[in-house]
């Protein structure tokens, strides 16, 4: 298959699934609207109004964290990196819970506390980014056991009420975005586009720091942008749906397994892959104990673990 | 013991007062007797010192008269004005066992006797009381089993009667209406109250339907959808804090501009204490002037 090698049909096959996928999503909810043909007025706001809105946050969001996610695997030269590793999701939750404490009442609130949390973590570890890969990894491992410390000292001081919302966003919630929908789309997008400039130079580095900089790459320089890169898209995806494990850890593995591991496919495939990942899992949240909700950051691990190992069996056999 | 304790001050003055004095010998000594009996058994009530480890439970020890016993309280404790001075010993889910027994107290009143640490202090002697009403029926029971846990049974009847008969003028005043209603407990994520709750109960005691009083869960997270599809006539918001005009545009842009939303003080139906009348009748009368169609 040439899909592999050809990045523009590979880009047109996984926009061709994604919007697929997104058409079927949007059926379905609290009933089954055909998304073709709503047929009443009501039904078609419900589909371009509370449905829409939320799978392209979804998908956005999904993309961006398994981008950041590949980005961290080879900064970090470790494949049990993700988007949370250094931290950054720690520290907006601790941002997003202390808006709670402090604006209990104030519902923007949290978003601009995770997003101020999320930018606090980066700056802290940005301090670290000249330290090799192996102890930029181990500060990060160890910021996040402090933020994960002061998070918990919150939680502890949060009225019942409190700890239920303050898990519920540590969950993942994908229906109440603060970010507009034109702005993840456009992340999403500028993520994807600085991915594949830089992603000749990602190979490059994958063969180790000593090789890169023989063939030409400024390592010290692209290992801070790709820092700072893969942390604000983090940050924006952190800020638009609270921490939503297991998509950026796995999505790159996944794609790798499929398509090999030359970053101009594994990120394509990583942007399209996260997102359809968390549409998915973002419907089922959405209906399977209809009525109620169930978080999504459950789902995509729930989703995702055995299509991962099916895989990896696979691949070995 | 409290309720022995009691007898056996009832059986004195029995005697009393049915048996003339034989001689002035015979009745002093009567008096005597009577007097230490008093003496001996009043100052146990006193010296009861109370934790109150629920707000629910303060609110009610407070409006039996038996504030002056409460010696210690949890955070959230803050009605009345009284017992946001106590001192405090946890918090909703765990008692600081070494601050409580600073207080030297000699019972203690839970919601819930697992929370951590109230085992402890019933293995270092401290009583331990439960009250846990899950339904609007129980808080009146709660509150005459605390008075009678506390010594003082005749104020907790007297308050539990008072409730009572308001508890039965509003249930007469209620057709059976069973207006369907959303409670949204928070906006983001949208979570509202489930099958098992006391708000539930307290919300059918009004002639008002939660429309998601079938779910299972506690606090289910629901979305707008769901409650697009489930009809309400009213949205309740038990927050008076909250943006309530901003979350009324919101409901009537999804559900018309028939729906009606209704803000309320959380304190006075999420509780299950003394307060919980004013909040159902607060409803009730919001409810009246609302004229919704069935």
């Amino acid at each position: 298959m040439n899909i592999r090698k050809n990045p523009y049909s590979l880009f047109c096959v996984l926009l061709l699934i994604s919007l697929a996928v997104a058409l079927i999503a949007l059926g379905m909810g609290e009933h089954w609207i055909n998304p073709l043909s709503p047929s009443s007025d009501m039904e078609s706001r419900i589909l371009w109004e509370l449905r829409w809105p939320r799978l392209l946050t979804a998908f956005a969001v999904g993309g961006m964290l398994a981008l950041a996610g590949a980005w961290f695997q080879v900064l970090l030269g470790n494949p049990l990196a993700e988007p949370y590793v250094l931290g950054v999701a720690g520290s907006a939750a601790v941002g997003a819970v202390s808006a709670m404490i402090f604006m209990p009442d104030a519902a923007w609130a949290v978003s601009l506390g995770a997003f101020v949390g999320a930018w606090v973590g980066i700056t802290v570890v940005l301090f670290f980014s000249r330290l090799g890969s192996a102890r930029l990894l181990l500060a990060g491992v160890v910021l996040a056991a402090f933020w994960a410390a002061v998070l918990m000292l919150l939680i502890a001081l949060l009225p019942e009420r409190g700890v239920a919302l303050a898990y519920a966003w540590m969950m993942g919630d994908l229906s109440n975005s603060a970010l507009p929908i034109w702005l993840l789309m456009l992340v999403w997008a500028a993520a994807l586009a600085c991915g594949l400039i830089l992603s000749l130079s990602l190979d490059k580095l994958l063969l180790g720091e000593k090789h890169a900089a023989a063939l030409g790459v400024n390592v010290p320089h692209l290992r801070k942008l790709l820092l700072l890169l893969a942390s604000a898209v983090t940050a924006l995806a952190v800020t638009a749906a609270g921490t939503i494990g297991f998509v950026g850890l796995v999505v790159p593995h996944l794609m790798r397994l499929l398509l090999g591991s030359l970053h101009q496919s594994v990120l394509i495939a990583s942007a399209f892959g996260g997102g359809v990942l968390l549409m998915l899992a973002d419907t089922a949240a959405r209906t399977v104990i209809s009525p109620a909700e169930l978080p999504v950051g459950v789902l995509t691990a729930i989703i995702g673990v055995p299509v991962f190992l099916w895989l990896l069996l696979r691949r070995n056999a | 013991m409290v309720a022995e304790v009691d007898n056996s001050q009832e059986k004195i003055r029995h005697c009393c007062g049915h048996r003339q004095p034989a001689s002035n010998g015979a009745f002093f000594k009567k008096l005597l007797v009577l007097l230490l009996c008093l003496c001996s058994t009043s100052p146990a009530f006193a010296s009861e010192r109370i934790l109150a480890l629920a707000p629910h439970i303060c609110e009610i020890l407070y409006a039996i008269g038996a504030g002056k016993d409460v010696v210690g309280a949890v955070s959230y404790c803050d009605y009345p004005e009284e017992a946001k001075s106590l001192p405090r010993v946890g918090s909703y889910n765990r008692i600081n066992v070494e601050a409580a027994l600073a207080l030297a107290p000699t019972m203690a009143i839970v919601s819930d006797e697992k929370m951590i640490g109230v085992q402890k202090l019933r293995s270092l002697g401290v009583k331990i009381v439960q009250s846990h009403p899950e339904q609007v029926d129980d808080v009146l029971l709660d509150i005459r089993h605390i008075g009678s846990a506390v010594g003082q049974r005749k104020r907790a009847n007297q308050l539990a009667d008072s409730l009572q008969k308001r508890l039965d003028k509003l249930d007469a005043s209620m057709e059976n209406l069973k207006t369907a209603v959303f409670y949204e407990i928070w906006p983001t994520p949208l979570l509202t109250a489930g099958k098992h709750t006391f708000i539930n109960n307290v919300l059918q005691r009004i002639g008002l339907r939660n429309v998601f009083g079938d779910v299972e869960l506690e606090a289910p997270r629901v979305n707008v959808e769901a409650v697009i599809a489930a009809k309400p006539k009213i949205i309740i918001i038990p927050s008076e804090k909250r943006d309530v005009a901003k979350r009324i545009r919101f409901w009537k842009k999804w559900l018309g501009e028939d729906i009606r939303v209704i803000s309320v003080n959380p304190d006075l139906v999420h509780r299950p204490g003394p307060r919980l009348l004013d909040g159902m009748e607060y409803l009730a009368g919001q409810l009246e002037g609302l004229q919704i169609e069935h």
